[in-house]
C-alpha cells in the first residue's frame, strides 16, 4: 500500500502538469534571449502548485500552466515583468531591466517613449557641480578645497574606489602648501586613499575634515564654504565636513541619511 | 449568526437643484443611506458599513458657492455621524457627535446644510467610534466657479482589516506583537544574531523599546476607490491628469510614485500650492494632495502606485490603455537599521533626543535609514510647499500654545502634554485673535494632526506664502509651527491626531470660542461632553491563561489610560502543589508609565511546604498567606518588571519578572525570581493570535506543558 502511494507521488513529481490542479494553459509572448533568461523567467513566474512557466528561447513565448482558482495569468506576468522581462501585458520597471545580466539585456520591443525612463531620479538639492574657476587663477587653497570636495562627493555617493582616487588627488594638491595642517592633512589623505572599505574611509574622513577646516580657517579660500555637522555619526559623537553648498548631503551616511545634518559655520569669501 | 444584512440599492443620490439660479446660488442635495453590509476582500465575509450600497461612500461633487444639503439616513440600529473633513462650515454642521452635532441615532435621518465657501479636494467620514475603519469614508470634491473639470480622477486610499476594529484596538493596548508576526517585523534575537544585529536588539530592549515599526496594524488589503487596482483607459499621449489623492485610511501612510515620470504637486488639503515636481511623496493619514501626471505615450498604461508606509502592500491606478508599464515596487524596510537609529535617539529614561538637529517639516526622514532605495528619489516635504497667494493672518495679537506630543507605545496611550482629551480642559480662544501652535513630537511615531473647520498656515520659510493645510504630519523629534486666525464666531473645534486608534486613546484638544451660544443640537452639554470624554476613558480587557499538565497559570488585566486592575493565579492540581491567587488595583504614576502604584489582596496555600526564610530574613509565608498588600511595580530596562510589596503583617516581597523574550518570531521565553525564593522559567510557541503551545518549570509545581490562550 505504501509503495503505491510512493509511486503515485513520484509520478506526480515527474509529470509537471500534475503539479498544477485545474490546469489551464496559455501561450504568451515574453521577451528574452538566452538560457539565463529562460531560468529567470521560469523561476519568477512559477509558483508551487499554482503556476508553471515553460519559456522557449526559439519562439520567445512561454507556455503558462496555471490554476485559475488560485492565481491569474495577470499575476504571473506581473512577477515576470518585475524580474525584468517585458511581456504581452506588462513592461518591466526600468530598474528591473537595468539589473539584468549583460547577456540577458534583450532589445526592448517598444519605442523608447513608451518605456518609462531609467533616468537618474532627481535629488533634493541641485547636484554638486562645483563652479571651479579657471585653474590658473586658483590659489593652492582653492585647489585643495576643490579636491577635498570631490572626495566628499565620492563619500556621499558611497563610492569607495572613487573616494580612494580622489583622496590621492587631494594628497597631491596638499603638497603645494607647507603649513603644519597641510602636512597632517596630506598624511591623513594618503592613509584614506589606502583604505578600500567605505566605513574605514569615512572614519578617516572625519579626522581629515577637522584638519582641512583648520587649514581653511588659517587661509580662507575664494569661494564660500559651509562647515557642516552630522550629530549621529560614530554613535552620537558626531562628525563634521566642508561643503560648497548649504543644502546637506551627508558624506558619513550617504544614501541612508543624505539630508542629516546642519550647517554650523560659513567660511571663505561670501561671508 | 443571524446578522441582519441590509443592502440598500439606491438608484441615484438624489441630486436636486433648487431655484435661485438667478442669484447664482443653488442648493445641491445628496441623500446618503448608511447601512450595515458584508464585504469580502480576502475570501472571508466580513461586516462593514456601506453608504448607498457602496464602500467607499459615493463621491460628492459641489461647486464653490453652492449650498450643500445632505440628508443622512441611518438604517443601522446603532448611531453614527459624518464629519466633513477640511470644510469651513458652521460649528453645528461639523459632525463630531456630542461635541458639535447631534449623533444620528439608529433608524433616523439627519440633515446637514451649509454653504460651500472653498474649492478643492476634501472628504467625509464617520466620527463615531471606529466606524471609519469599517468603510465609512468618501470623497468630497468642490470645483471652482466656471472651472471646467477635465482629466481629473479621484484616488481615495484606505486600509482594510478582516479583524473587528475593536479587537484591533484592544490588541494595540495589549501590545501583542501579533501584527509584527504577520508583517515579519518582530525583530527577534534569533534574527538579530543571524544578521549581526544581536547587540542592536539588546540595546533596543535595554532602552525599553519593543520591536519598532512604522505602523502598528496589519492590514489584509489596501484599497484605491474600494479596489486593489483600477484603470482609466481614456487617456492618451500628452494628457495631463489631475489626480485628487485622498488618504482615507484609519492608520496607514502611503507613498505615491508614478511609472510615467515625475509627479507635480499642485494642491494639499484642498488649498493650491505653487506646482512642485518630485519623484515621490508620502501622504499622511487624512491628508489630501492633488498631483498632476502626464501620459508619456499611446498604447500603454502607466502605473500610479500607492504603497503602504510599512511596504506590506500597494494599490495601483492605471492611466492609459495598452501594455502596462510597471513602477518598481518599494523594497522591504530594514528594521534593524531603524532600531540602530532609535537606539541612538532614545535615552534610557524614555525620552527622544534630537541630538541638536532642529528637525522640522518632514525635511529629514529618519525612516530613510530603513529604505533600501536610500534617499535618492526627490521626496516632497513641507518646506517645499508654497502658497501661490499671500496667507498672512489679520493684524491681530498672537497667542502662542506649546503642544508636546507624548505617548506610551507599550500601553498604547497617546497624549498631548501628557494628558488625554478627557484629562484636559477645553482651550478657550477669542474670535478674531491669532493662534500660534508650536508643536514638538516627543513620541516614537509620526502623527497627522488635524484641525477642524479652519486652515492653518505651516510656517516653513516661505514667509507670506506659507502654505495652508488642515492636517500636519509631524515626525518623531520634529518641531513645527502652525498659525491660524480664529475666524469663526463660535463653537467647539476638535484638534486631534487622525490615526484613528491614537485619537480614540485621547490624543487631541478641543478649542472653544469664548461666548459660544448654546448649541441647539446639544441640549445637555454636560452629559454630551461626558460622552466625548468616554472615548479615551474606556477600559480594555486582556488575558493570558495557560492550561498545562501541572498547573494553570493565569493573568487577567483590565486597564485604561491610568488605571489597571491585574489578577493572576497559579493553580496546581492538588494541595501539595499549591494554589495562589493575587489581585490588585493600581495607577500609573509617571509620564512614561514605567511606575505603577497598587494595593491588593493575595491568598496562597500549599501543603507540606518547608520553605526557607525569605531573602530579607523573614519567616517565609509563601505556603500559607492571606494578606492585603500595597506596592510598586517598575519596568526596568530590558522590560524586567520589578514588583516590591509589603503586606499588612509587615512581610516584604520583591519579584523580578521578564515575559515575552522574542527568541524567534514565534518562540518566546520568560523568567521570574522572587524573594520568597520562588522561580519559574518558561517558553511558548505562538500558533495564532489567541493560541500558543507552552511549557514552564515552576519551583513549587515542577515541569509541565500545554496550551496558552492569549486574549
Amino acid at each position: 500500500m505504501k509503495l503505491i502511494w510512493l509511486t503515485a507521488w513520484a509520478l506526480g513529481w515527474l509529470n509537471p502538469a500534475a503539479q498544477v490542479p485545474n490546469a489551464k494553459t496559455e501561450t504568451v509572448r515574453i521577451a528574452g534571449i538566452c538560457d539565463r533568461c529562460k531560468q529567470a523567467i521560469e523561476s519568477s513566474g512559477s509558483e508551487k502548485k499554482k503556476a508553471r512557466v515553460a519559456w522557449d528561447v526559439e519562439t520567445g513565448t512561454a507556455r503558462i500552466t496555471y490554476d485559475p482558482a488560485n492565481t491569474t495569468l495577470d499575476a504571473i506576468l506581473k512577477r515576470i515583468a518585475y524580474a525584468g522581462y517585458d511581456n504581452a501585458r506588462y513592461l518591466a520597471p526600468p530598474e528591473a531591466y537595468a539589473r539584468l545580466d549583460s547577456c540577458c539585456r534583450y532589445e526592448r520591443a517598444y519605442p523608447a517613449n513608451v518605456i518609462a525612463a531609467a533616468g537618474q531620479p532627481e535629488t533634493v538639492s541641485a547636484h554638486a557641480d562645483h563652479q571651479t574657476p579657471d585653474a590658473g587663477q586658483q590659489s593652492p587653497v582653492d585647489r585643495i578645497v576643490a579636491a577635498y570636495l570631490k572626495l566628499k562627493d565620492a563619500l556621499v555617493a558611497g563610492n569607495a574606489e572613487e573616494a580612494s582616487r580622489q583622496s590621492s588627488g587631494l594628497a597631491k594638491q596638499l603638497q603645494s602648501l607647507k603649513t603644519a595642517e597641510a602636512l597632517q592633512a596630506r598624511k591623513q589623505a594618503q592613509s584614506l586613499a589606502g583604505d578600500g572599505a567605505i566605513e574605514a574611509q569615512r572614519a578617516q574622513f572625519a579626522a581629515l575634515s577637522e584638519t582641512i577646516h583648520a587649514l581653511v580657517k588659517a587661509e580662507p579660500p575664494t569661494t564660500p564654504l559651509f562647515y557642516q555637522h552630522c550629530p549621529m555619526y560614530n554613535k552620537g559623537k558626531g562628525a563634521n565636513w566642508l561643503s560648497a553648498e548649504k543644502a546637506i548631503r551627508n558624506p558619513y551616511y550617504g544614501d541612508q541619511m543624505l539630508t542629516c545634518g546642519s550647517t554650523v559655520e560659513t567660511l571663505g569669501s561670501g561671508k | 449568526m443571524s446578522i441582519k444584512v441590509l443592502i440598500w440599492f439606491v438608484l441615484l443620490p438624489g441630486l436636486v437643484l433648487y431655484g435661485n439660479t438667478a442669484l447664482g446660488q443653488r442648493t445641491v442635495r445628496y441623500d446618503l443611506h448608511v447601512a450595515d453590509t458584508t464585504v469580502n476582500y480576502t475570501g472571508k465575509a466580513r461586516k462593514a458599513i456601506a453608504i448607498n450600497g457602496q464602500l467607499p461612500a459615493p463621491t460628492l461633487y459641489f461647486t464653490e458657492g453652492d449650498t450643500a444639503e445632505i440628508h443622512v439616513h441611518n438604517h443601522m440600529h446603532h448611531e453614527t455621524s459624518i464629519h466633513w473633513h477640511g470644510l469651513l462650515l458652521p460649528n453645528e454642521q461639523d459632525g463630531v457627535p456630542y461635541l458639535t452635532t447631534a449623533p444620528i441615532k439608529g433608524m433616523s435621518t439627519h440633515v446637514y446644510r451649509f454653504p460651500i465657501r472653498q474649492r478643492g479636494t476634501y472628504w467625509y467620514h464617520s466620527h463615531t467610534m471606529l466606524q471609519e475603519q469599517l468603510g465609512m469614508y468618501g470623497a468630497f470634491i468642490i470645483h471652482g466657479r466656471g472651472e471646467r473639470p477635465a482629466n481629473e480622477e479621484v484616488m481615495l486610499l484606505s486600509d482594510w482589516s478582516d479583524e473587528d476594529p475593536h479587537q484591533i484596538e484592544r490588541s494595540l493596548h495589549r501590545a501583542t506583537d501579533w501584527y509584527g508576526i504577520r508583517k515579519g517585523a518582530t525583530q527577534n534575537y534569533g534574527e538579530g544574531l543571524l544578521s549581526g544585529h544581536f547587540d542592536t536588539k539588546l540595546v533596543n530592549e535595554w532602552k525599553r523599546m519593543h520591536a519598532m515599526d512604522v505602523s502598528d496594524v496589519y492590514y489584509e488589503r489596501f484599497l484605491v476607490n474600494g479596489d486593489t487596482e483600477q484603470q482609466r483607459s481614456q487617456y492618451r499621449k500628452g494628457d495631463k491628469v489631475r489626480v485628487r489623492v485622498i488618504n482615507g485610511s484609519s492608520s496607514t501612510y502611503f507613498w505615491l510614485t508614478y511609472a510615467g515620470g515625475p509627479l507635480t504637486v499642485v494642491a494639499s488639503d484642498g488649498a493650491d500650492v505653487t506646482p512642485v515636481t518630485v519623484d515621490r511623496l508620502i501622504i499622511g493619514v487624512s491628508e489630501t494632495y492633488d498631483v498632476e501626471v502626464t501620459i508619456p505615450a499611446d498604447s500603454a498604461a502607466y502605473e500610479l502606485v500607492a504603497t503602504s508606509e510599512d511596504r506590506m502592500g500597494q494599490v495601483s491606478l492605471w492611466l492609459g490603455d495598452g501594455v502596462r508599464q510597471l513602477r518598481q515596487p518599494l523594497g522591504r524596510l530594514d528594521y534593524f537599521k531603524g532600531m540602530e537609529m532609535m537606539n541612538d535617539m532614545m535615552t534610557v529614561g524614555g525620552n527622544m533626543k534630537d541630538m541638536g538637529m532642529k528637525m522640522s517639516l518632514q525635511q529629514m526622514d529618519m525612516n530613510a535609514v530603513m529604505y533600501p532605495e536610500g534617499n535618492k528619489p526627490k521626496t516632497l516635504n513641507y518646506a517645499m510647499l508654497r502658497s501661490p497667494t499671500p496667507t498672512t493672518l489679520p493684524d491681530k495679537p498672537f497667542r502662542t500654545l506649546h503642544f508636546e506630543l507624548t505617548g506610551n507605545m507599550n500601553r498604547y496611550v497617546w497624549t498631548v502634554n501628557d494628558s488625554t482629551i478627557s484629562e484636559s480642559d477645553k482651550i478657550l480662544i477669542r474670535s478674531g485673535e491669532n493662534i500660534r501652535i508650536i508643536m514638538t513630537n516627543n513620541s516614537m511615531m509620526r502623527h497627522p494632526m488635524h484641525l477642524h473647520g479652519h486652515y492653518f498656515r505651516v510656517v516653513n520659510g516661505h514667509g507670506d506664502h506659507a502654505p495652508l493645510k488642515n492636517v500636519l504630519d509631524i515626525m518623531p523629534m520634529e518641531t513645527d509651527t502652525l498659525e491660524f486666525n480664529a475666524s469663526e464666531e463660535y463653537g467647539d473645534w476638535f484638534f486631534h491626531c487622525h490615526i484613528l486608534y491614537h485619537m480614540m486613546s485621547g490624543m487631541g484638544r478641543i478649542f472653544r470660542y469664548e461666548n459660544t451660544p448654546p448649541n441647539p443640537q446639544i441640549p445637555d452639554p454636560e452629559k454630551a461632553l461626558r460622552k466625548v470624554y468616554a472615548d479615551d476613558r474606556r477600559f480594555f480587557l486582556g488575558a493570558e491563561i495557560a492550561v498545562e499538565s501541572h498547573a494553570s497559570d493565569g493573568d487577567v488585566v483590565l486597564e485604561n489610560t491610568r488605571w489597571a486592575w491585574q489578577t493572576d493565579w497559579h493553580l496546581g492540581p492538588n494541595k501539595r502543589k499549591g494554589y495562589e491567587l493575587d489581585s490588585r488595583v493600581g495607577r500609573y504614576l509617571d509620564r512614561n508609565q514605567f511606575l505603577l502604584g497598587f494595593a491588593g489582596w493575595e491568598w496562597r496555600y500549599r501543603e507540606g511546604g518547608h520553605a526557607r526564610d525569605n531573602l530579607f530574613g523573614q519567616a517565609n509565608t509563601k505556603d500559607d498567606r492571606s494578606a492585603f498588600h500595597v506596592g510598586l511595580q517598575y519596568t526596568l530596562p530590558w522590560f524586567v518588571v520589578a514588583d516590591l510589596r509589603i503586606n499588612h503583617r509587615g512581610y516584604i516581597r520583591l519579584q523580578l519578572e521578564r515575559d515575552d523574550i522574542p527568541l524567534t518570531a514565534r518562540l518566546r521565553l520568560r523568567g521570574m525570581y522572587n524573594s520568597d525564593r520562588e522561580y519559574a522559567i518558561g517558553a511558548k510557541y505562538i500558533l495564532t493570535k489567541y493560541l500558543s503551545l507552552s511549557s514552564h518549570y515552576d519551583s513549587d509545581m515542577g515541569w509541565g506543558g500545554g496550551l496558552t490562550f492569549t486574549y
